[in-house]
Parts: structure tokens; sequence; C-alpha cells
């Protein structure tokens, strides 16, 4: 340790400077907490108004709130477009999240394990969706599905999202599967399972933490995904985003701010599920 | 070793022999993934580039599109402002983001946990929700001039929601988050006893941090300031919330061609400059890093 190394007596000259390199400390670890509190609160803020704006008894989103009431979440029940457009984001999310957990858990297998030729390339072609932005993917989608001579619909939207989803569980899965121990599978293997009871009983249970994660991130892209749906979803197929973003575009509606609680609730839950199934200290590794 | 090995060979054989492994090998597995994106991905930004380089009238390949969009002033006005909201806004994400990430290094688990959810609450929460909580933070009656009112700072509410600087401010803390995890993955790398020997050697915390922890940190800041600049300037849904219609960034162009006046040329030829402008920058971050690191003279 640099204790062990420095001499017991300081020097006159630091001696001396003591005082001021003490007042300097401190001010420098007051610079850097004042920005840090700053920062965290920055980042919390809006969240935290929206949740609470959610709650007001008035007719607008005003602050002070006019009282604090639920009724705003009532009314949501009643608003029909509002549970029409949520029921579909629901089916589009999970239909998107259940062919990318297909797709990408099988993919992240030779990814991690395999050894052939062009292997970096393929990796690099499955992730370029979280790079390019989406909304220069959602116009070469609609140019592509008007081409083709589709009809804008659920399952062109479903496959849509699963393009800009996939990387997720591709990347969860593979951050996983190359933290298991390849001796798990050959013991299972040398002890007689097959490779499918070996997947099933000893890879998947390993795996189901990373996949979980995956699946959760990908479903609330997809459920919250607008910039890709304003150019498939057209006027019939309305997405809750979409409707939220209308909403707001027409006028500050508390209606809008309780729909907005109620996402910041999901999020909050997978948030919590990530931090459950691999904790949040090793995500940000992935 | 060599009875274990053995046996591992010839239970592997069994096993290959039984079942659909019999039929299947490691790397087809790869191959659904592969053919989706093939036809859901690269296809349509084919003919993406398809629609921007063929005009009408025009036979082959031509750059009629983009020389007549390049012409055009209120597209090049709109391209530079696009560029300087977004190195403002990762300026100020840095600026936010790397004490905090050097904090994060230096605090125990609760603390830490602490920071990486408050920091993947926003990023995973929905852009229409932040971008609205920030509409109701600026408006008149929002939350900035309530307490600017209350305090008798103001007389009359400030014009803060369809500016620039409302947009400037939604997009930093819509895109802090981006910023801070590749600082904090850098940072977390870093060995803090390079700090304590420069201070046990007589430098000030401030001096070795400055001299020691920033220039170490600097993969992080380029890897954090790529993210943030190519998210920022194709960022489509804050600017068109919070700016309203005040002004025009390129994001907002290319969904209005594409949608409003359906104009697929011009959409297409906007969209490739978008992505060339960010390739350019990320490129360039890029290489500004490697000479930084390997020092000047050498790429």
């Amino acid at each position: 340790m640099a204790g062990a190394v420095a001499p017991r007596v300081a020097p006159p000259s630091v001696a001396a400077g003591r005082l001021g390199g003490r007042v300097g400390h401190m001010a420098f670890w007051a610079g850097i907490w004042g920005v840090a509190l700053a920062a965290l609160l920055y980042l919390l803020l809006p969240t935290l108004i929206i949740v609470f704006a959610s709650f007001t008894a008035g007719e607008y989103i005003t602050f002070p709130p006019q009282g604090l009431s639920l009724r705003w979440f009532g009314r949501l029940m009643a608003l029909e477009e509002v549970r029409i457009s949520a029921w579909r984001s629901v089916v589009v999310a999970t239909g998107a999240t259940a062919v990318a957990v297909v797709l990408g858990v099988a993919a992240a297998f030779p990814l991690v394990r395999g050894q052939f030729a062009g292997r970096e390339a393929l990796n690099a072609l499955l992730m370029s969706p979280l790079i390019l932005p989406s909304l220069v993917y959602g116009l070469a989608a609609l140019m592509f599905v008007s081409a083709i001579g589709v009809p804008l619909s659920v399952p062109v939207l479903v496959l849509s999202h699963v393009a800009i989803i996939v990387p997720y569980v591709i990347r969860t899965t593979a951050a996983s599967l190359a933290l298991l121990d390849p001796h798990l599978e050959e013991a299972a293997r040398s002890l007689g399972a097959n490779a499918w009871k070996t997947f099933v009983r000893v890879i998947l249970p390993n795996l189901l933490p990373g996949v979980a994660t995956g699946a959760a991130f990908a479903f609330i892209s997809s459920f919250d995904n607008l910039t890709v749906s304003l150019f498939l979803a057209g006027p019939r197929v309305e997405t809750l985003p979409i409707r939220l973003f209308a909403m707001i575009n027409f006028d500050l509606d508390p209606a809008a701010a309780a729909i907005s609680a109620v996402l910041v609730l999901v999020t909050f839950a997978v948030v919590l599920l990530a931090h459950w199934a691999v904790g949040l200290t090793r995500l940000v590794r992935l | 070793m060599e009875p274990r090995d053995q046996g591992l060979t010839a239970s592997a054989a069994r096993a290959r022999r039984a079942g659909w492994s019999r039929h299947l090998r490691l790397w087809q597995l790869i191959v659904p993934a592969v053919v989706f994106l093939g036809v859901y991905f690269v296809v349509p930004l084919g003919m993406l580039f398809y629609f921007s380089v063929h005009a009408p009238g025009v036979s082959g390949l031509t750059l009629a599109n983009f020389r007549r969009v390049i012409s055009d002033a209120f597209l090049v006005q709109t391209l530079a402002l696009s560029v300087r909201l977004s190195l403002e806004v990762t300026a100020i994400t840095l600026v936010l983001g790397f004490p905090l990430a050097y904090l994060y290094t230096r605090l125990g688990t609760g603390w830490r946990l602490a920071i990486l959810f408050v920091t993947l609450l926003p990023l995973l929460t929905s852009a229409v929700v932040r971008s609205f909580a920030w509409i109701v933070i600026l408006g008149k009656q929002g939350l900035v001039n309530a307490a600017l009112l209350g305090s008798g700072l103001v007389d009359a509410p400030v014009k803060l929601l369809f500016t620039l600087d409302g947009v400037r401010m939604a997009l930093a803390q819509v895109q802090l988050p981006f910023m801070l995890l590749p600082l904090i993955n850098a940072m977390e790398q870093l060995d803090p006893s390079l700090e304590q020997a420069a201070v046990s050697l007589g430098a000030s915390q401030a001096r070795a941090f400055f001299k020691v922890t920033v220039p170490l940190s600097v993969p992080g800041v380029v890897a954090g300031a790529i993210l943030s600049f190519a998210l920022t300037i194709s960022a489509f849904i804050t600017p068109a919330m919070v700016g309203g219609g005040a002004f025009t960034v390129m994001p907002t162009l290319i969904y209005q061609s594409a949608i409003v006046t359906l104009d697929w040329a011009t959409a297409s030829t906007t969209a490739l400059i978008l992505l060339i402008v960010a390739v350019v920058v990320v490129w360039g971050g890029m290489a500004a890093a490697r000479r930084y690191a390997y020092g000047p003279g050498s790429v």
C-alpha cells in the first residue's frame, strides 16, 4: 500500500500547505457531490413530476395541483380509444418479444460457442439495429412494405418491432452464455444426456435470468416505441404511444398524465425484474 | 486426463448420433435470425438507398437527389441546427455525467444501486412520457414558472416551452443515461490506487483527478459522446413535442417529407445525409480517440 511507502513525517513544504490542502480536498469533493446530486435530481425529476401530476383533482395539469384524486385513472377506463390502443400495444409487444426471444436465443449460441467463418460479421449484422436511428429504419420499413404491396397491419408492425428489439435478447443471452462454464454441458453430455436434454435441463435454466432480462427490455422497447410505429401503424393500427402522442399534442390532459404514470410503473417493474434476475451492477457491463 | 477425454469424445459422438443433433450443427442456429434481419432490415435499407440514387426521368444511378437537397438552403440550415444542438447536448451530458460516474466508482453498493436505478428508470421510460414531463415542467403553468413566479424572481411567466433552450434541457436529460453507462463502464476499470499514488506524492485531490483520472477516462468519454451525439441527432420525439413547430431538425424534416408530402426521394436522401453526418462524426471521434491513446503521429 501507498501508506507503507510514504514517509511518516511530512516534509516542511507539505506541512505548511496542509491546511490549504484540506480545504482544497473538501472543495473538490463538494464540487463532485454537488454536480452528481444535481445530475441525479435532473434524471429523476421528470418521472416524479409526471406521476405526481396524474393525481390531480383539477381539470388541467397545474403546479401545485388542485387537490389530489384518482379520478383520471378512473377516466382512462372510460376512454375507449385508450383501452383499444393499450390492448393493441400489449398484443404487438408480446408477439414481437416472443419472436425476438426465439430468434435471439437461438442466434446467441453460435455467436458465443461457435467457431465459423464470418462470425464477427454476422454479430455486427445482428447488432446493427441498435445503432441505426429508428427513424431511418421506420422510413426504410415503410418503403419496403409498400413496395411488396402488403397493407399496413398488426403483423407488419410486429415484424418491424422484432427487427429493432432482437439485439437486446441476443446481447443478454450471449452475456449469460459466456459466463456459463462449458464443463457443465460436457458433464451433462458425458453422463449420457443428449443435446436436446442438455439444452433444456442444463443450459436453459442457467440462461433464464439473461433471457428474461433481454425479453423484458425487448418488451418495454416495443411497448414504448413511437418512431417506427408512426411510419408503420397507419390510421387503423394505433398503438398506445401514438394515442398518447396525439393526446399530448392536443392539450395538457391529466388523462395523458395518468397513462404516463401507468407506463412509468411498468418501467419500474422491468427495472426491478432486471435487478432481481441479473443484478443492476452486472447489467451495466452487458 | 487421457481416459476422460476419450469418454467425452465417445459420448459426444453418441450425442451427435442421437435425435435432432444429428441433423443440426451449432452454427445453423444463427440462420433464422440472419435471414429475418436480411429480409426485414437489410433489404429495406437497400431500398432507402435505391430511392435516394434514382430520380424520375433519369435512367440509372444519379446524384440528382443529393444535389437538389443540398442546394436547398433550408436543409443546410436544418442540418447545421441539428449538428449544433447534438454537440451542445453531448457537452451538457458530459459535464453532468462525468462527476456522477466518478462518484459511482468511489461509493459502496447501496449508492451504486441507487445511481444505476435512477439512470435506468428514465432510460427505459417511454420517450413520449419523458417529453410530456418536460412539457409539464417547462409550460406557462409548469413547475419552473411556478417556482420563478412564487419566489418573485420574475413578474410574468418565462417562455421555455417551444424554445431551443427547453429542447436542449429535455434532450440532455433524455440522453444523460447513454453518456453515464459507458462512462461508468470505463471508469470502473481504472485502478483507484493510481489517484492515491498521485495524492501521496503531493498532488492535490483536484490535480490528481484532472491529471490522472480524466485522461485515463477518455475511452469512456468518447464512447459516451458518440452514443449521445448519434442518438441526439436522430431524436424525433423530444424536438417534435418540446419544440412544438417552433423549429425544424433533421428528423422532423425526414418525417414530414415521408408522411406529409409523400416525397420518398427527398425523405430517403435526407435520411442518408443524416446517417452520413452521424457516421462521419462517430468515425472522427474514434480516430481522435485512437490518436490520443497512441500519441500524436500514430493513427
